[in-house]
């Protein structure tokens, strides 16, 4: 579904990507573990098309490398970023609405539905502006507008950064919900044992080159892995 | 209420309500792009100029001010097109002073298409004075009124009710999300410098029947409708209109009871008054609310 090949970007004359190359299939969930700073989300906004980078994206058989991010949207690419980055002074409907920004009127009725079924405490809370909610709706919101958009490529960027357990647990089930689901999701996430456990391959990325590759069990076995990213 | 200080509010109003136009337009493209605006006087000064030499040409009041508006957006879309799209990433400062150069062009090119006269522009439906609680006001005042109002009531259902101006809202809150949401953030800012312009347009004309129009008309329009947006809160529409309407009352209250000598020097005392004191306006955001 997704192939990035040679992929480079920068900030000024610092390389945040030194060629990245990596597959994402379809109905995969692919996580991408690495420290702080190591180019993350870097990479996802390279995908999201809103990060100038140089090399290949493949998406569904299309180089879409030169396509502007908008158009990336309505192809499927859609991207819950780091940091929530809900519309504070917006309602959590509109919210939600906006993440349908390029569907149809009838489309975004159908989403706003599932994703009220799926964020029950979202439906009590719509009229109020996103910017009062708690953290962890906030996260849900954030979520539930890049569904809105239909997905075909969920790109989640550190979903449960700065969450308490119950709600960390919470939003890995919803990972898992939708990975049944058969959306195909690229997770980024800091708890890298989370992220490797729900999915079916991971990669390592370190200071912007892919350093690791293999099955999320594979990775979390790794003993490279363990001492890094799992602190043991 | 003596009858004196009523014609005094009714002057103000009018006034008033023609600078919030142009304090709405600053508000428009300051949300879409942190940018202010400083052709938004000549916006005004198009408007009021097109439609005169539209109407001396022979056409139709009513066939001239659509033709002016369209003219206008359409300078409007060029500036953000050719001028401000061009040097996108350049830093806020860089995009205001591009804004500046081109007010000045876009004075000279006034001159040269139109000329260095006042011109007047036939008030809309007469200009017998209508009696008004012991006041009196011009036909033409009722039209600045009215068509402000309309003009605030369609901007609120399209900012509160419309998917495209919830998005402006959203990209001015946060661009990278509404990108993420497929929204064309350069679409957005292409379409504030239309709409700031029809609307900076609009007030060009309905005011020009009142107070002549000439090349340099925007100079004192822009400062005051700047002064209103200041005042309300850059990038609020509710600020703006409030804005517009305090100091166009300020104005003519001080001209009034004081010396019309103050009138222009207000709507400076106005600007450093709120600038030192408050500057985030009566409706501006906190500062603390920006995360
Ligand atoms: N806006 C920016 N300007 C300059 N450098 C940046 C910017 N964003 C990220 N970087 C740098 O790029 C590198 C990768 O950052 P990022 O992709 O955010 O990493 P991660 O998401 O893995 O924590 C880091 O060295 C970071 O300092
Ligand atoms: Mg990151």
């Amino acid at each position: 579904m997704l192939e990035v090949s040679a992929l480079t970007s920068h900030y000024g004359r610092i390389q945040a990507l030194a060629g990245i190359d990596l597959t994402v299939e379809d109905g995969e969930l692919v996580a991408l573990v690495g420290a702080n700073g190591a180019g993350k989300s870097t990479l996802l906004r390279a995908i999201s098309g809103v990060q100038p980078s140089s090399g290949k994206i493949i998406f569904n058989g299309n180089d879409i490398s030169g396509v502007r991010s908008d158009r990336r949207v309505r192809l499927g690419i859609v991207q819950v970023p780091e940091g929530r980055q809900v519309f504070g002074p917006l309602s959590v409907e509109d919210n939600l609405r906006l993440g349908a920004y390029t569907r149809t009127r009838a489309e975004s009725d159908a989403e706003l539905e599932r994703v009220y079924a799926m964020f029950p405490a979202l439906k009590e809370r719509r009229g109020q502006a996103a910017g009062v909610l708690s953290g962890g709706q906030q996260q849900m919101l954030a979520m539930g507008r890049g569904l809105m958009a239909k997905p075909r490529l969920l790109l989640l960027d550190e979903p449960s950064m700065g969450l308490a357990p119950r709600l960390v647990e919470e939003i890995f089930a919803k990972v898992r919900a939708l990975k049944a689901a058969r959306t195909t999701i690229f997770l980024v996430d800091q708890n890298a044992r989370a992220a490797l456990s729900v999915a079916d391959r991971g990669y390592v990325l370190e200071t912007g080159r892919v350093v690791l590759a293999g099955s999320g069990a594979e990775l979390l076995a790794d003993e490279k892995v363990r001492q890094a990213y799992l602190g043991l | 209420m003596s009858a004196q200080l009523a014609q005094y509010l009714l002057s103000g109003l009018t006034i008033g309500a023609i600078y919030a136009l142009v304090a709405l337009g600053f508000a428009i493209i300051y949300n879409a792009s942190h940018v202010i605006n400083f052709a938004q006087g000549e916006f005004v000064m198009i408007g009021g100029m097109a439609t005169v030499s539209l109407a001396n040409a022979g056409l139709p009041v009513l066939a001239a001010i659509p033709v002016a508006v369209l003219a206008a957006a359409a300078v409007g879309l060029a500036l953000e097109k050719f001028a401000v799209e061009p040097a996108r990433g350049a830093s806020v400062v860089t995009l205001i002073i591009i804004t500046i150069g081109a007010s000045i062009l876009l004075r000279g090119l006034a001159t040269l298409v139109w000329d260095k006269n006042l011109h007047a522009l036939k008030p809309f439906s007469g200009d017998r004075p209508i009696e008004l609680a012991g006041a009196t006001i011009l036909p033409q005042s009722l039209w600045v009124l009215g068509v402000t109002f309309a003009i605030v009531l369609a901007l609120g259902w399209f900012f509160g009710r419309t998917l495209t101006g919830k998005a402006m809202l959203a990209t001015s809150h946060n661009p990278l999300a509404a990108q993420l949401c497929g929204v064309n953030v350069r679409f957005v800012l292409l379409l504030s410098f239309g709409l700031s312009a029809a609307l900076g347009a609009v007030a060009g004309i309905l005011i020009a029947p009142i107070t002549l129009t000439s090349w340099d008309v925007g100079v004192m329009l822009g400062l005051k409708g700047f002064a209103a947006a200041i005042l309300g809160g850059l990038g609020s529409g509710a600020g703006a209109v409030v804005g517009g309407l305090a100091l166009g009352i300020a104005e003519s209250l001080g001209a009034g009871y004081l010396s019309s000598a103050y009138k222009d020097a207000i709507a400076f005392v106005i600007i450093l008054a709120v600038l030192f004191f408050m500057p985030s306006g009566l409706f501006g955001k906190k500062s603390a609310e920006r995360v």
